[in-house]
Protein backbone atom coordinates (compact mmCIF):
# COMPACT_ATOMS: atom_id res chain seq x y z
CA UNK A 1 0.00 0.00 0.00
CA UNK A 2 1.64 4.06 -0.89
CA UNK A 3 1.11 5.63 2.44
CA UNK A 4 1.67 9.19 2.03
CA UNK A 5 2.17 11.20 5.66
CA UNK A 6 2.22 15.27 5.36
CA UNK A 7 3.77 16.90 8.24
CA UNK A 8 2.09 20.48 8.72
CA UNK A 9 4.26 21.25 11.39
CA UNK A 10 5.20 25.14 11.83
CA UNK A 11 8.71 26.16 13.26
CA UNK A 12 8.19 26.12 16.61
CA UNK A 13 11.32 23.81 18.65
CA UNK A 14 8.05 22.80 20.89
CA UNK A 15 7.54 19.79 18.03
CA UNK A 16 10.42 18.74 17.31
CA UNK A 17 10.39 15.42 19.53
CA UNK A 18 7.39 14.55 17.33
CA UNK A 19 8.83 14.98 13.98
CA UNK A 20 11.77 12.69 14.94
CA UNK A 21 9.11 10.56 16.11
CA UNK A 22 7.33 10.98 12.81
CA UNK A 23 10.36 10.33 11.18
CA UNK A 24 10.90 6.69 12.60
CA UNK A 25 7.02 6.37 12.89
CA UNK A 26 7.09 6.09 8.55
CA UNK A 27 10.76 4.12 8.68
CA UNK A 28 8.78 1.79 10.64
CA UNK A 29 5.97 1.68 7.93
CA UNK A 30 8.27 1.69 5.31
CA UNK A 31 9.01 -2.22 6.48
CA UNK A 32 5.64 -3.37 4.93
CA UNK A 33 4.63 -0.43 2.40
CA UNK A 34 5.41 2.41 0.10
CA UNK A 35 5.93 5.33 2.46
CA UNK A 36 6.10 8.87 1.45
CA UNK A 37 6.69 12.04 4.31
CA UNK A 38 6.48 15.69 2.84
CA UNK A 39 7.04 18.40 4.89
CA UNK A 40 5.48 21.25 4.35
CA UNK A 41 7.49 24.10 5.77
CA UNK A 42 10.65 22.64 3.70
CA UNK A 43 8.57 23.26 0.34
CA UNK A 44 7.96 26.00 -1.61
CA UNK A 45 4.12 26.47 -1.22
CA UNK A 46 1.92 29.43 -1.57
CA UNK A 47 -1.70 29.63 -0.15
CA UNK A 48 -4.04 29.18 -2.68
CA UNK A 49 -5.73 32.11 -4.33
CA UNK A 50 -9.01 30.71 -4.95
CA UNK A 51 -8.91 31.35 -8.67
CA UNK A 52 -9.97 27.91 -9.84
CA UNK A 53 -7.59 27.81 -12.72
CA UNK A 54 -7.27 24.36 -12.12
CA UNK A 55 -11.02 23.17 -12.88
CA UNK A 56 -11.84 25.44 -14.88
CA UNK A 57 -8.53 26.82 -17.37
CA UNK A 58 -5.83 24.30 -16.68
CA UNK A 59 -7.65 21.09 -14.68
CA UNK A 60 -5.48 19.49 -12.64
CA UNK A 61 -2.95 21.68 -12.37
CA UNK A 62 -2.39 25.09 -9.79
CA UNK A 63 -1.37 28.19 -11.54
CA UNK A 64 1.45 28.77 -9.16
CA UNK A 65 4.66 27.54 -9.34
CA UNK A 66 5.89 26.21 -6.81
CA UNK A 67 6.59 23.21 -4.91
CA UNK A 68 3.02 22.36 -5.53
CA UNK A 69 2.71 19.24 -8.27
CA UNK A 70 5.32 17.29 -6.49
CA UNK A 71 3.43 17.42 -3.58
CA UNK A 72 -0.17 16.62 -5.16
CA UNK A 73 1.59 13.97 -6.57
CA UNK A 74 2.36 11.98 -3.81
CA UNK A 75 -1.02 12.39 -2.50
CA UNK A 76 -2.59 11.11 -5.33
CA UNK A 77 -1.07 7.77 -5.53
CA UNK A 78 -1.53 7.37 -1.89
CA UNK A 79 -4.04 4.99 -0.90
CA UNK A 80 -3.57 5.77 3.09
CA UNK A 81 -3.08 9.84 3.39
CA UNK A 82 -2.48 10.99 6.90
CA UNK A 83 -2.00 14.61 7.91
CA UNK A 84 0.12 15.29 11.02
CA UNK A 85 -0.43 18.35 12.52
CA UNK A 86 0.50 19.95 15.79
CA UNK A 87 -1.92 21.91 17.87
CA UNK A 88 -1.96 25.97 17.25
CA UNK A 89 -4.69 28.28 18.12
CA UNK A 90 -6.48 25.12 19.32
CA UNK A 91 -6.97 23.79 15.26
CA UNK A 92 -4.70 22.02 12.78
CA UNK A 93 -1.46 24.77 11.92
CA UNK A 94 -1.72 27.00 9.33
CA UNK A 95 0.54 24.69 7.85
CA UNK A 96 -1.45 22.02 7.44
CA UNK A 97 -4.37 24.03 6.31
CA UNK A 98 -2.17 25.42 3.54
CA UNK A 99 -1.24 22.16 2.65
CA UNK A 100 -4.99 21.10 2.85
CA UNK A 101 -6.40 23.91 0.57
CA UNK A 102 -3.53 23.35 -2.19
CA UNK A 103 -5.66 19.65 -2.26
CA UNK A 104 -8.79 21.42 -4.75
CA UNK A 105 -6.46 20.59 -7.98
CA UNK A 106 -7.04 16.64 -6.87
CA UNK A 107 -10.98 16.85 -7.04
CA UNK A 108 -13.20 17.39 -9.94
CA UNK A 109 -15.49 20.56 -10.29
CA UNK A 110 -18.50 18.45 -10.80
CA UNK A 111 -21.05 17.92 -7.44
CA UNK A 112 -22.51 14.64 -6.64
CA UNK A 113 -24.44 13.56 -3.27
CA UNK A 114 -21.83 11.72 -0.90
CA UNK A 115 -22.72 9.94 2.00
CA UNK A 116 -26.15 12.63 2.20
CA UNK A 117 -24.47 15.81 1.34
CA UNK A 118 -23.14 17.37 -1.70
CA UNK A 119 -19.18 16.70 -2.43
CA UNK A 120 -16.84 16.97 -5.54
CA UNK A 121 -16.18 13.99 -7.56
CA UNK A 122 -12.65 12.62 -7.38
CA UNK A 123 -10.03 13.21 -10.07
CA UNK A 124 -7.88 10.36 -9.28
CA UNK A 125 -8.77 7.55 -8.17
CA UNK A 126 -6.95 8.05 -4.73
CA UNK A 127 -6.74 7.71 -1.22
CA UNK A 128 -9.65 5.20 0.28
CA UNK A 129 -8.63 5.94 3.81
CA UNK A 130 -7.92 9.55 5.38
CA UNK A 131 -6.73 10.42 8.78
CA UNK A 132 -4.95 12.29 10.95
CA UNK A 133 -2.41 11.99 13.68
CA UNK A 134 -2.36 15.03 16.15
CA UNK A 135 0.80 15.89 17.86
CA UNK A 136 -0.14 15.65 21.76
CA UNK A 137 1.57 17.03 24.72
CA UNK A 138 0.99 17.88 27.82
CA UNK A 139 -1.42 21.34 27.38
CA UNK A 140 -3.48 19.69 24.74
CA UNK A 141 -7.19 20.60 25.40
CA UNK A 142 -9.55 17.92 24.83
CA UNK A 143 -12.02 20.00 23.71
CA UNK A 144 -9.57 21.44 20.80
CA UNK A 145 -8.86 17.78 19.98
CA UNK A 146 -12.18 16.93 19.58
CA UNK A 147 -12.89 19.68 16.77
CA UNK A 148 -9.91 18.86 15.12
CA UNK A 149 -10.88 15.29 14.73
CA UNK A 150 -14.72 16.66 13.78
CA UNK A 151 -13.45 18.81 11.29
CA UNK A 152 -11.19 16.51 9.63
CA UNK A 153 -13.42 13.90 9.42
CA UNK A 154 -16.11 16.43 7.33
CA UNK A 155 -12.45 16.53 5.39
CA UNK A 156 -12.67 13.04 4.79
CA UNK A 157 -16.28 13.31 3.66
CA UNK A 158 -14.72 16.20 0.93
CA UNK A 159 -12.35 13.35 -0.20
CA UNK A 160 -14.63 10.37 -0.43
CA UNK A 161 -12.62 8.35 1.95
CA UNK A 162 -14.30 5.57 3.37
CA UNK A 163 -11.87 5.00 6.12
CA UNK A 164 -10.91 7.29 8.93
CA UNK A 165 -8.52 7.40 11.28
CA UNK A 166 -8.07 10.33 13.92
CA UNK A 167 -5.17 9.60 16.84
CA UNK A 168 -3.57 11.91 18.83
CA UNK A 169 0.37 11.23 18.79
CA UNK A 170 2.99 11.93 21.44
CA UNK A 171 6.76 10.31 20.37
CA UNK A 172 6.37 7.69 22.46
CA UNK A 173 3.30 5.93 21.45
CA UNK A 174 3.89 6.65 17.80
CA UNK A 175 5.90 3.03 17.30
CA UNK A 176 2.68 1.47 18.67
CA UNK A 177 0.59 2.77 16.01
CA UNK A 178 2.86 2.64 13.03
CA UNK A 179 2.32 -1.55 14.08
CA UNK A 180 -1.06 -1.12 14.14
CA UNK A 181 -1.24 0.66 10.26
CA UNK A 182 1.35 -1.63 9.24
CA UNK A 183 -1.00 -4.73 9.43
CA UNK A 184 -3.70 -2.86 7.41
CA UNK B 1 -17.49 54.09 17.29
CA UNK B 2 -14.96 51.74 15.13
CA UNK B 3 -16.11 48.67 13.50
CA UNK B 4 -13.19 46.61 11.37
CA UNK B 5 -14.53 44.70 8.53
CA UNK B 6 -11.55 41.68 8.27
CA UNK B 7 -11.85 39.84 4.87
CA UNK B 8 -10.17 36.38 4.95
CA UNK B 9 -11.03 35.56 1.13
CA UNK B 10 -8.28 34.75 -0.95
CA UNK B 11 -9.77 36.68 -3.75
CA UNK B 12 -9.33 40.02 -1.77
CA UNK B 13 -10.84 42.85 -3.28
CA UNK B 14 -12.57 40.49 -6.23
CA UNK B 15 -14.20 38.31 -3.33
CA UNK B 16 -17.90 37.35 -2.43
CA UNK B 17 -16.75 38.01 1.23
CA UNK B 18 -16.15 41.52 0.12
CA UNK B 19 -19.95 41.83 -1.46
CA UNK B 20 -21.18 40.48 1.84
CA UNK B 21 -19.04 42.88 4.20
CA UNK B 22 -20.62 46.25 1.92
CA UNK B 23 -24.11 44.83 2.50
CA UNK B 24 -23.62 44.16 6.24
CA UNK B 25 -22.06 48.25 6.33
CA UNK B 26 -24.37 49.63 3.57
CA UNK B 27 -26.54 51.70 6.17
CA UNK B 28 -22.84 52.98 7.82
CA UNK B 29 -24.22 56.09 6.85
CA UNK B 30 -26.96 56.36 9.74
CA UNK B 31 -24.33 56.38 12.40
CA UNK B 32 -22.87 59.57 13.14
CA UNK B 33 -19.81 58.54 14.82
CA UNK B 34 -19.13 54.87 13.02
CA UNK B 35 -15.84 54.75 11.41
CA UNK B 36 -15.08 51.38 9.10
CA UNK B 37 -12.02 50.47 8.28
CA UNK B 38 -11.44 46.94 6.03
CA UNK B 39 -8.57 44.91 6.09
CA UNK B 40 -7.56 42.34 3.56
CA UNK B 41 -5.48 39.31 4.68
CA UNK B 42 -4.43 38.06 1.54
CA UNK B 43 -2.11 40.74 2.25
CA UNK B 44 0.25 38.69 3.37
CA UNK B 45 2.96 40.68 4.67
CA UNK B 46 1.02 43.27 6.47
CA UNK B 47 -1.01 41.34 8.63
CA UNK B 48 1.42 41.84 11.47
CA UNK B 49 0.80 45.77 10.35
CA UNK B 50 -3.15 44.80 11.01
CA UNK B 51 -2.60 43.24 14.43
CA UNK B 52 -0.93 46.80 15.77
CA UNK B 53 -3.42 48.42 13.48
CA UNK B 54 -6.53 46.62 15.25
CA UNK B 55 -5.45 46.49 19.38
CA UNK B 56 -7.09 49.42 19.13
CA UNK B 57 -10.70 50.10 20.10
CA UNK B 58 -12.33 48.41 17.19
CA UNK B 59 -15.57 45.78 17.20
CA UNK B 60 -14.47 43.01 14.91
CA UNK B 61 -15.60 41.79 11.99
CA UNK B 62 -14.47 38.42 10.16
CA UNK B 63 -15.53 37.49 6.90
CA UNK B 64 -14.54 34.66 5.27
CA UNK B 65 -15.03 32.06 2.89
CA UNK B 66 -15.15 27.97 3.52
CA UNK B 67 -12.22 26.26 2.26
CA UNK B 68 -11.56 22.81 2.33
CA UNK B 69 -13.95 22.64 5.35
CA UNK B 70 -12.83 25.64 7.73
CA UNK B 71 -11.21 28.77 7.12
CA UNK B 72 -8.61 29.71 4.22
CA UNK B 73 -4.71 28.98 5.18
CA UNK B 74 -3.82 32.89 5.41
CA UNK B 75 -6.69 33.10 8.33
CA UNK B 76 -5.44 30.37 10.13
CA UNK B 77 -2.49 32.28 9.93
CA UNK B 78 -3.60 35.39 11.15
CA UNK B 79 -5.39 33.88 14.23
CA UNK B 80 -2.23 32.60 15.27
CA UNK B 81 -0.49 35.74 14.62
CA UNK B 82 -3.47 37.31 16.76
CA UNK B 83 -2.91 35.02 19.61
CA UNK B 84 0.53 36.10 19.66
CA UNK B 85 -0.59 39.69 21.05
CA UNK B 86 -4.06 38.21 22.62
CA UNK B 87 -3.89 40.62 25.78
CA UNK B 88 -4.57 43.25 23.78
CA UNK B 89 -7.96 41.61 22.74
CA UNK B 90 -9.25 40.30 25.82
CA UNK B 91 -13.17 41.24 26.02
CA UNK B 92 -13.21 42.86 22.47
CA UNK B 93 -16.40 41.90 20.98
CA UNK B 94 -16.26 39.58 18.14
CA UNK B 95 -18.77 38.55 14.95
CA UNK B 96 -18.44 36.19 12.03
CA UNK B 97 -19.48 35.25 9.23
CA UNK B 98 -18.50 32.39 6.76
CA UNK B 99 -20.41 31.66 3.84
CA UNK B 100 -20.01 28.05 1.60
CA UNK B 101 -20.32 27.00 -1.74
CA UNK B 102 -22.20 23.94 -0.90
CA UNK B 103 -25.92 24.94 -0.09
CA UNK B 104 -25.95 23.02 3.07
CA UNK B 105 -25.74 24.20 7.09
CA UNK B 106 -23.48 21.14 7.76
CA UNK B 107 -20.10 21.87 6.08
CA UNK B 108 -19.91 25.29 7.90
CA UNK B 109 -20.99 23.65 11.81
CA UNK B 110 -17.36 22.41 12.54
CA UNK B 111 -15.95 25.46 11.84
CA UNK B 112 -18.89 27.27 13.37
CA UNK B 113 -17.73 25.71 16.65
CA UNK B 114 -14.14 25.82 16.62
CA UNK B 115 -14.58 30.11 15.81
CA UNK B 116 -16.37 29.86 19.12
CA UNK B 117 -13.67 28.19 20.52
CA UNK B 118 -11.03 30.33 19.65
CA UNK B 119 -12.88 33.20 20.12
CA UNK B 120 -13.31 32.47 23.47
CA UNK B 121 -10.91 30.42 24.63
CA UNK B 122 -7.76 31.02 22.99
CA UNK B 123 -8.29 35.12 22.54
CA UNK B 124 -10.54 35.47 25.68
CA UNK B 125 -13.01 37.69 22.95
CA UNK B 126 -16.65 38.45 23.73
CA UNK B 127 -17.87 36.18 20.92
CA UNK B 128 -21.45 37.87 20.03
CA UNK B 129 -22.52 35.58 16.87
CA UNK B 130 -21.57 33.21 14.08
CA UNK B 131 -23.45 34.09 10.61
CA UNK B 132 -23.25 31.03 8.36
CA UNK B 133 -24.42 31.56 4.44
CA UNK B 134 -24.49 28.17 3.18
CA UNK B 135 -24.28 28.68 -1.02
CA UNK B 136 -22.66 32.02 -1.40
CA UNK B 137 -20.99 30.83 -4.53
CA UNK B 138 -23.86 32.13 -6.69
CA UNK B 139 -22.82 35.14 -5.96
CA UNK B 140 -20.37 35.55 -8.89
CA UNK B 141 -22.94 34.40 -11.14
CA UNK B 142 -26.05 35.99 -10.93
CA UNK B 143 -27.11 39.67 -10.04
CA UNK B 144 -27.46 41.30 -6.73
CA UNK B 145 -31.07 41.66 -7.30
CA UNK B 146 -31.36 37.67 -6.94
CA UNK B 147 -30.34 37.95 -3.14
CA UNK B 148 -32.70 40.72 -2.30
CA UNK B 149 -33.77 39.36 0.72
CA UNK B 150 -30.35 38.29 1.84
CA UNK B 151 -29.04 41.59 1.55
CA UNK B 152 -31.70 42.84 4.01
CA UNK B 153 -30.92 41.02 6.32
CA UNK B 154 -27.34 41.03 6.34
CA UNK B 155 -28.05 45.30 6.50
CA UNK B 156 -30.25 44.57 9.40
CA UNK B 157 -27.27 43.48 11.41
CA UNK B 158 -25.33 46.43 11.72
CA UNK B 159 -27.54 47.96 14.87
CA UNK B 160 -27.12 44.70 16.25
CA UNK B 161 -23.08 44.87 15.79
CA UNK B 162 -22.80 48.55 16.55
CA UNK B 163 -24.77 47.79 19.74
CA UNK B 164 -22.41 44.83 20.75
CA UNK B 165 -25.53 42.66 21.07
CA UNK B 166 -25.95 38.95 20.72
CA UNK B 167 -27.21 37.71 16.34
CA UNK B 168 -30.24 36.34 16.45
CA UNK B 169 -29.27 32.40 17.09
CA UNK B 170 -31.27 31.11 14.15
CA UNK B 171 -30.13 33.81 11.84
CA UNK B 172 -28.44 31.22 9.94
CA UNK B 173 -31.44 29.43 9.11
CA UNK B 174 -32.90 33.07 8.09
CA UNK B 175 -30.65 33.33 5.58
CA UNK B 176 -32.14 30.08 4.17
CA UNK B 177 -29.89 27.64 4.88
CA UNK B 178 -31.17 23.91 5.71
CA UNK B 179 -28.68 21.90 7.60
CA UNK B 180 -29.43 18.94 4.74
CA UNK B 181 -30.16 18.50 1.58
CA UNK B 182 -33.26 15.95 1.63
CA UNK B 183 -33.31 12.23 0.54
CA UNK B 184 -35.05 13.64 -2.47
CA UNK B 185 -32.78 16.00 -3.70
CA UNK B 186 -29.77 13.27 -3.41
CA UNK B 187 -31.61 11.00 -5.53
CA UNK B 188 -33.10 13.54 -7.89
CA UNK B 189 -29.79 15.59 -8.19
CA UNK B 190 -27.24 13.12 -10.38
CA UNK B 191 -30.07 12.99 -12.82
CA UNK B 192 -30.76 16.46 -12.69
CA UNK B 193 -30.48 18.22 -16.58
CA UNK B 194 -28.24 21.42 -15.55
CA UNK B 195 -25.98 20.24 -12.77
CA UNK B 196 -23.11 21.06 -14.62
CA UNK B 197 -23.66 24.16 -16.60
CA UNK B 198 -21.95 26.64 -14.90
CA UNK B 199 -18.09 24.43 -14.77
CA UNK B 200 -18.70 23.33 -18.28
CA UNK B 201 -19.39 26.33 -19.44
CA UNK B 202 -16.40 27.81 -17.65
CA UNK B 203 -14.11 25.03 -19.53
CA UNK B 204 -15.69 26.15 -22.85
CA UNK B 205 -14.91 29.82 -22.40
CA UNK B 206 -11.14 28.72 -22.00
CA UNK B 207 -10.99 25.99 -24.40
CA UNK B 208 -10.49 23.43 -21.85
CA UNK B 209 -13.59 21.14 -22.18
CA UNK B 210 -11.75 18.18 -23.15
CA UNK B 211 -9.42 18.57 -20.13
CA UNK B 212 -12.15 18.47 -17.63
CA UNK B 213 -11.14 14.97 -16.10
CA UNK B 214 -7.63 15.47 -16.57
CA UNK B 215 -4.79 13.45 -14.26
CA UNK B 216 -2.07 15.53 -14.77
CA UNK B 217 -0.05 13.42 -11.76
CA UNK B 218 -1.57 10.10 -12.38
C1 LIG C 1 -9.69 26.17 -2.29
C2 LIG C 1 -11.17 26.25 -2.11
C3 LIG C 1 -11.77 25.40 -1.21
C4 LIG C 1 -13.14 25.46 -0.99
N1 LIG C 1 -13.70 24.58 -0.12
C5 LIG C 1 -15.04 24.60 0.11
C6 LIG C 1 -15.66 23.66 0.99
O1 LIG C 1 -14.99 22.82 1.61
N2 LIG C 1 -17.00 23.70 1.14
C7 LIG C 1 -17.77 24.62 0.49
O2 LIG C 1 -18.98 24.61 0.66
N3 LIG C 1 -17.21 25.54 -0.34
C8 LIG C 1 -15.87 25.55 -0.56
N4 LIG C 1 -15.30 26.47 -1.41
C9 LIG C 1 -16.16 27.45 -2.07
C10 LIG C 1 -16.10 28.84 -1.44
O3 LIG C 1 -16.44 28.82 -0.08
C11 LIG C 1 -17.07 29.76 -2.20
O4 LIG C 1 -16.71 29.76 -3.54
C12 LIG C 1 -17.11 31.19 -1.68
O5 LIG C 1 -18.23 31.85 -2.24
C13 LIG C 1 -15.87 31.98 -2.08
O6 LIG C 1 -15.95 33.26 -1.47
P1 LIG C 1 -14.90 34.43 -1.71
O7 LIG C 1 -15.13 34.95 -3.12
O8 LIG C 1 -15.23 35.46 -0.67
O9 LIG C 1 -13.54 33.88 -1.54
C14 LIG C 1 -13.94 26.42 -1.67
C15 LIG C 1 -13.32 27.28 -2.59
C16 LIG C 1 -11.96 27.20 -2.81
C17 LIG C 1 -11.33 28.12 -3.81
Amino acid sequence: MNITIINGSNTDAKWLDHENALLSFAKKLETNHQVTLVTIKDLKLNYCTGCWDCWVKTPGVCMHKDDGPGYLKTIVKADMLLYASPIVSGFMSSETKKALDRFIPSVLPLIRPYEGEYHHLKRYDSANTFGVLLFEDMDTDPEAAQIIFENFNRIRKNMRADHFISQLVRPDNMEVLAHEISRY
Amino acid sequence: MKLAVINGSPRGEKSNSKKIGAWITSQQGLHNDLTVDTYYLFKINRQDAYIEDLSGTYILLFIFPLYVDSMPGIVKLFFEKLEQKKQAFGGRPVYFVIHSGFPELIHSRSLERYLKYYATKIMDMNHLGTIIWAGSEPLQMAPDNFFRKKIILFEGQLATILTKKRLPEDISEQLGGKEHISKFQSIIYPITPFKDFYWNSQLKKNKAKKLLKNQPYA
